[in-house]
């Protein structure tokens, strides 16, 4: 505990706490508008930093297993499959390389967060996006 | 006045702020998550943040653009039209009291010369963000000593995954163009590469009937690569410019010109036990040709009409350092190597010359213990000790200490800080040695290091849409280096010197804010050599897909070599179009009432304007 009182007073903070709260409610939007009526949604993610993040969302339960997942939140590249589970991209090299079925992406590029739904993926796994997230479908293939 | 305050009210009242939506999240999540979260460092001086939103909006095309903004120290035009930061009622201030990183490798730590002359040179295009740290010492950044700390932290391959091109151009014929790109390869490796080119017309004026021009052409590379916890840069400035004034005496200049290049590379490998090891290599080549009808005093060689002017600088490093911390305490160690050298070969008319080389081994160990008293009471204690080991016998081999001592009190929205800090600044070569010929400068090998020692205080109030902070410091400077005509180089008398400043922020929302702020420098013995106080207005607007920034930048009236220079007045505005997110236009007026801040220079009997009075036009387009 003191070791993070004293990180917050030196200011070396990787985010700020209000930059978290903040990804917290981008998350819950884009999970409520992939999981509209899901009573508990079931993520993986392979940045075990992110785990707690994900955990605080409504809703959400963190799972070990890749299996047992409803949505993966993935960071990194990976060369494995993930046997067509739901892949959420959290970084842009996942989002472009499009290995596996990535819905979409929220990412950084040009210096700016993306945010982004692919239409065919979207479309492909009967997920319907609510109106005000519309533009952020992405229509191209 | 009161017109003017109610207006710029009306102004920030009238344009919009909308409700939390996504589009308002993600920009609330780019301006929490700005890179300089990750690096500013409270505990190491008074810290100013100049973020790539701010830099963006206000179309900064170059460092003097930032520097502007400045209260303390001021910026102004040297008489080679180089930056110069001068402190209030001050002349100017040593050169090696102000040091420019990029990231962390220092810029301006060259053996002969200051590093100030490519200052002008480093465009923003490749800057994420600006942290400008004052009453500082040199320990918190592993680095040689200096009281103004500029870091420029560029911008990252992770950040971008993509590019930018921007051009601009003036109504004097300048023109600009800038292009990066970042892109990540895999997730071990990723790079970013930047490059630069300008051609800068300035204003021309007359003295005697003889030129001051200040026209320039300079480009920059940089690049970034990083693997695994390797990482390596490399950055290249090139400038060509008149000479302006010259080193005259009747600033009198009769043609000629100068040249700069600058190449650096600087690895870094982190090694998993946290120990971070850093190499790097600065190469700068300077020739400068100066003609002058009323002669150039060049030492012992007495006035000459040319003075060919050639340094090659070297400088050879190795950094060591680690960061520990324990439940309520952070500890932090490091030590350095550099190799210094120069190489100097002068031309005087056509019948005299210099030429030598000059070196010598910087060893450098340094360590700094931040300490929690409490959850919200920090103590810091940093110590340095430098020691010069010279290869010529006539310069007195020195080391020379530096010992900090800080406080940190927050109490809710307020942060308390007081500093001590006593260091020195490092001499240049060019005051130590020239080889027994006393040219051109008339060197000093038993020179001391000027030290100055700071007592500052600061007091800051923070809440969601305000910030106010006072800040005050008193400095006692020993042994000041001078350089008088007949005895060259010497230790001065002791001097102190004392300056406040107060600023306050209204931040509306995340695109509209407001800042004013004062500042007032006094010398000890009153004199004034330059504006003695001044102040700023600075106001960010944004209106649907326009960006508006205005600058009042306010100095007060001066008198210097028996020339008397007003209050001054730089109102520098501009605009900015999104046409998409990736396309931007935009249009800005510097010094749009043609009243900014002017500089007195020896030999001339009028002051000349800092900032030309110019439109510049601007396009962005990200790939």
């Amino acid at each position: 505990m003191k070791i993070v009182v004293f990180i917050l007073l030196i200011s070396s903070l990787l985010f700020s706490s209000t930059a978290v709260e903040t990804e917290k409610k981008v998350y819950a939007i884009i999970l409520k508008a992939i999981f509209p009526q899901k009573k508990s949604i079931y993520i993986w993610t392979d940045k075990p930093s992110k785990e707690a993040l994900f955990a605080a969302l409504p809703r959400v339960k963190v799972v070990k297993n890749v299996q047992d997942a409803d949505l993966l939140m993935i960071f990194k590249d990976h060369d494995r499959e993930f046997h067509k589970k739901l892949i959420f991209a959290n970084g842009y090299l996942v989002f472009q390389r499009d290995k596996g079925n990535v819905i979409g992406g929220f990412y950084w590029q040009k210096g700016r967060p993306n945010l982004v739904f692919k239409k065919s993926k979207l479309h492909k796994n009967n997920i319907k996006i609510p109106k005000n997230l519309e533009k952020y479908v992405d229509e191209r293939e | 006045m009161k017109k003017i305050g109610l207006l710029i009210c009306m102004c920030i009242a009238n344009l919009s702020a909308t409700d939390e939506n996504i589009d308002s999240l993600l920009a609330s999540y780019k301006s929490e998550s700005d890179l300089s979260k990750i690096t500013k460092s409270e505990s190491a001086g008074f810290v100013d943040v100049y973020t790539r939103e701010d830099m963006e909006r206000m179309q900064a095309r170059t460092l003097s653009d930032i520097v502007r903004l400045f209260t303390i120290p001021m910026v102004s035009r040297s008489r080679v039209n180089a930056t110069l930061f001068v402190k209030p009622s001050m002349k100017q201030m040593p050169t090696s009291a102000v040091r420019i990183f990029v990231n962390d490798h220092d810029i301006s730590a060259s053996a002969y010369k200051s590093g100030s002359l490519i200052c002008d040179s480093i465009t923003l295009d490749v800057i994420d963000h600006i942290e400008v740290y004052r009453s500082s010492a040199s320990v918190e950044f592993g680095n040689e000593p200096a009281t103004v700390m500029i870091k420029l932290y560029t911008k990252t391959a992770a950040r971008e995954e993509g590019g930018k091109v921007r051009i601009t151009a003036d109504n004097q014929g300048s023109s600009s163009l800038s292009i990066y790109q970042g892109k990540s390869v895999s997730n071990d490796f990723d790079y970013f590469v930047y490059a630069n080119a300008n051609a800068i017309n300035r204003k021309e004026y007359y003295n005697q009937g003889y030129a001051l021009k200040s026209d320039s052409e300079n480009a920059n590379m940089y690049g970034s690569f990083n693997y695994k916890n390797w990482r390596a840069e490399f950055g290249h400035f090139q400038s060509k410019s008149d000479p302006f004034l010259g080193f005259g005496k009747d600033a009198t200049p009769d043609g000629g010109n100068m040249d700069t290049s600058y190449s650096y590379i600087h690895v870094t490998n982190k090694l998993s036990n946290g120990v971070r090891l850093q190499a790097s290599v600065d190469y700068i080549e300077y020739t400068g040709d100066f003609r002058d009808s009323g002669g150039i005093a060049v030492g012992d060689y007495g006035l000459v009409q040319t003075w060919q002017e050639k340094t090659t600088d070297s400088v050879y490093s190795f950094i060591v350092d680690k960061r520990l911390e324990f439940s309520d305490s952070a500890l932090y160690l490091g030590g350095f190597i550099k190799r210094k050298s120069a190489d100097v070969a002068d031309r005087y008319e056509s019948n005299n010359s210099t030429s030598y080389t000059a070196s010598y081994n910087l060893f450098s160990l340094y360590g700094e213990e931040k300490y929690n008293f409490s959850h919200s009471l920090m103590g810091v204690v940093s110590a340095k000790a430098d020691i010069y080991r010279y290869d010529e016998a006539t310069i007195s081999d020195t080391e020379n200490y530096i010992v900090r001592l800080g406080l940190i009190k927050n109490i809710d929205n307020i942060q308390l800080k007081a500093f001590y800090t006593n260091t020195y600044y490092q001499i240049p070569l060019m005051a130590l040695y020239s080889n027994g010929t006393n040219a051109p400068y008339k060197t000093n090998g038993d020179l001391k290091s000027s030290q100055p020692t700071l007592y500052s205080l600061g007091i800051r109030y923070k809440n969601k849409h305000h910030q106010f902070h006072v800040r005050a410091s008193y400095i006692e400077l020993k042994n000041p280096i001078v350089y008088k005509a007949d005895l060259g180089y010497i230790n001065g008398n002791s001097s102190t010197y004392s300056q406040y400043e107060a600023s306050y922020t209204y931040l509306y929302d995340l695109n509209n804010k407001l800042t004013f702020d004062v500042y007032y420098g006094k010398r000890g013995d009153s004199m004034e050599y330059s504006a003695p106080y001044g102040g700023h207005i600075i106001l960010y607007n944004k209106y649907k897909k326009l960006d508006f920034f205005n600058l009042l930048d306010m100095r007060a009236a001066y008198s210097d070599y028996g020339v008397d220079v007003g209050n001054t007045y730089n109102w520098t505005s501009s605009i900015r179009y999104h046409y998409s997110q990736d396309l931007l236009f935009g249009l800005k007026g510097e010094n749009i009432l043609n009243k900014g801040y002017e500089q007195v220079y020896q030999g001339l009997d009028y002051a000349i304007p800092t900032l030309d009075r110019k439109i510049w036009l601007n396009m962005e387009y990200l790939f």
